[in-house]
């Protein structure tokens, strides 16, 4: 039992490995361009010269923010590519699953995709911490957001609400992640395949759209909270927040948690069942 | 001799078109095999479900006595009509790709085999020509010590010169006691090395025979197929 479960994971880190060296060839490009741009702009900053200054801050901040772009670009590209192209004949016959093939791609992109919000945010708080002291601010950042939690009552409700929407934050991505691979799957069944690309726009919107209808009167009508008490306590509220304290609404990460475990089985299903590669 | 393939009321349609229709046959493994047939006739659809890449199929299917899944593809070495490459694989890239798979791949004759077909180890495989492209999935199909090689025209797009040079490579390389299915539409090239075939058009299973007891009438494989395939069949 044990060498058979080691043997899958073994399968599934070796489907990770090379999904990272197949995307590791271009991502990693432009991280490097934007350090090389950070690293002119603490040498514009040290040495005071503007114009390597100004052309480091906008280089990295283009650049972190293309980052978003390029690694959603690969999350699509590479799916597409190496599941439902001629690249399909080598995946497909490998000794894996397709839960286990669709598993790797969901945690090596979704990572990428993780990987470039962080950058992009790590990149404006540099750039936003220089231009508040080049011009005389005296906000600091770090303390001016510390200041929204002066109400809370103990650390442990700081670091729930952070975790809460840390947590929030990966899920949204997962679940866009996860919508664009059913969407693509669903558009290569035969009935979607001659205009695969317009159905996969359209199913993936259609899917989004639907999970925030169902989110909104979810929270309506069932909603779930966590309220971070005054008196250091942690509740459950249903329906209407009654308790005093902080409210956190659960109902929307709980939906998409349901949302995305179900169209993982069902985008592993549709990959495993009704994919034919030509 | 035991059965290492077996299917039993076997059919496929896509959408009204049936492409297989209630096939049924068995193989014993240690065979070499001719699946043959013309255009149409069903041959990669069939290749397709006993390499698991098609599922939805009614009839039954079992390779070595299980249901295409990760466990036959385990044992089946399979060559496709196409390239499947990833365009960022060097050779040694895609050997190293194949190494890490499949248990039984052995890499120190992959990497032998690169030299003797001259093929270059850190080139792209999207700047190689269809040949080298070729000659790299017959490498990296044929270093597997495989149960069983399910070829889907592994002569297809080469010159007849190099054509008995990758038959004598496919021979060579195929380890004692494997078998080895080969679809194609050569079969004068190919019907020396064959111990049966399995004849297919429209689906329908035509024929299935021993060559030895084929060519005992005095006639070839080939005067058979263009017997069985004669001129109504191109209407």
């Amino acid at each position: 039992m044990t060498g058979k479960s080691d043997k899958v994971k073994g399968k599934m880190l070796k489907l990770i490995k090379n999904d990272f060296l197949a995307s590791a060839r271009v991502i990693p490009l432009f991280y490097l361009i934007e350090i090389a741009a950070l690293c002119a702009f603490f040498i514009g900053k040290y040495t005071e010269k503007t114009k390597i200054l100004t052309a480091g801050v906008i280089i990295s901040l283009l650049v972190s923010f293309l980052l978003v772009f390029v690694s959603l670009f690969f999350v699509i590209y590479d799916y597409q590519k190496s599941l439902f192209g001629q690249q399909g004949y080598l995946s497909f016959t490998l000794p894996v699953n397709s839960k286990q093939l669709l598993g790797s791609k969901v945690i090596v992109y979704g990572a990428w995709m993780v990987f470039s919000f962080v950058n992009f945010v790590l990149v404006l708080d540099i750039l936003a911490k220089y231009i508040q002291k080049q011009y005389g601010e005296t906000i600091d950042t770090a303390s001016s957001l510390l200041s929204v939690f002066a109400n809370f009552p103990s650390k442990a409700q700081i670091i729930t609400y952070a975790v809460y929407y840390i947590l929030e934050f990966f899920t949204i991505i997962l679940s866009c992640t996860i919508i664009v691979y059913f969407g693509i799957a669903l558009s290569h069944i035969r009935q979607f395949q001659k205009a695969n690309v317009i159905w996969a726009v359209i199913i993936s919107a259609g899917t989004m759209i639907l999970g925030l209808v169902c989110i909104y009167y979810l929270e309506k009508f069932f909603g779930v909270y966590l309220v971070l008490g005054n008196d250091k306590s942690f509740t459950f509220d249903f329906g209407d927040p009654h308790s005093p304290g902080m409210q956190l609404t659960l109902m929307p990460y709980l939906f998409m948690v349901l949302q995305d475990l179900g169209l993982f089985f069902a985008t592993a299903h549709i990959m495993h069942k009704r994919i034919n590669i030509s | 001799m035991s059965e290492i393939i077996k299917i039993n009321g076997l059919s496929k349609s896509y959408g009204s078109n049936r492409v297989l229709n209630n096939v049924s046959f068995s193989l014993e493994d240690g065979q070499i095999i001719g699946l043959l047939g013309p255009n149409g006739s069903g041959k990669t659809s069939l290749i397709k479900i006993l390499t698991g890449l098609i599922n939805d199929y009614s009839g039954e299917v079992l390779v070595d006595g299980l249901k295409p899944g990760a466990k036959t593809k385990a044992m089946v070495a399979y060559l496709p009509e196409k390239t499947y490459l990833a365009s960022w694989m060097t050779a040694d890239d895609a050997i190293k790709y194949m190494a890490d798979f499949y248990d039984d791949f052995d890499l120190q004759k992959a990497m032998k085999m690169l030299d003797t077909f001259q093929l270059p180890h850190k080139q792209k495989a999207r700047t190689m020509s269809k040949g080298q492209q070729e000659k790299l999935q017959l490498i990296l199909v044929m270093c597997r010590n495989a149960k069983i090689y399910i070829l889907d025209e592994p002569m297809g797009g080469v010159d007849p010169a190099a054509r008995d040079f990758i038959l004598a490579s496919i021979i060579k390389n195929r380890p004692e006691g494997s078998t080895l299915m080969m679809s194609t539409h050569l079969i004068h090239d190919i019907e020396g090395v064959l111990d049966s075939i399995i004849m297919i058009g429209r689906g329908k299973l035509l024929m299935q025979d021993t060559v030895a007891h084929l060519t005992s009438t005095g006639k070839t494989v080939n005067e058979v197929f263009k017997e069985v395939f004669a001129s109504d069949w191109q209407i």
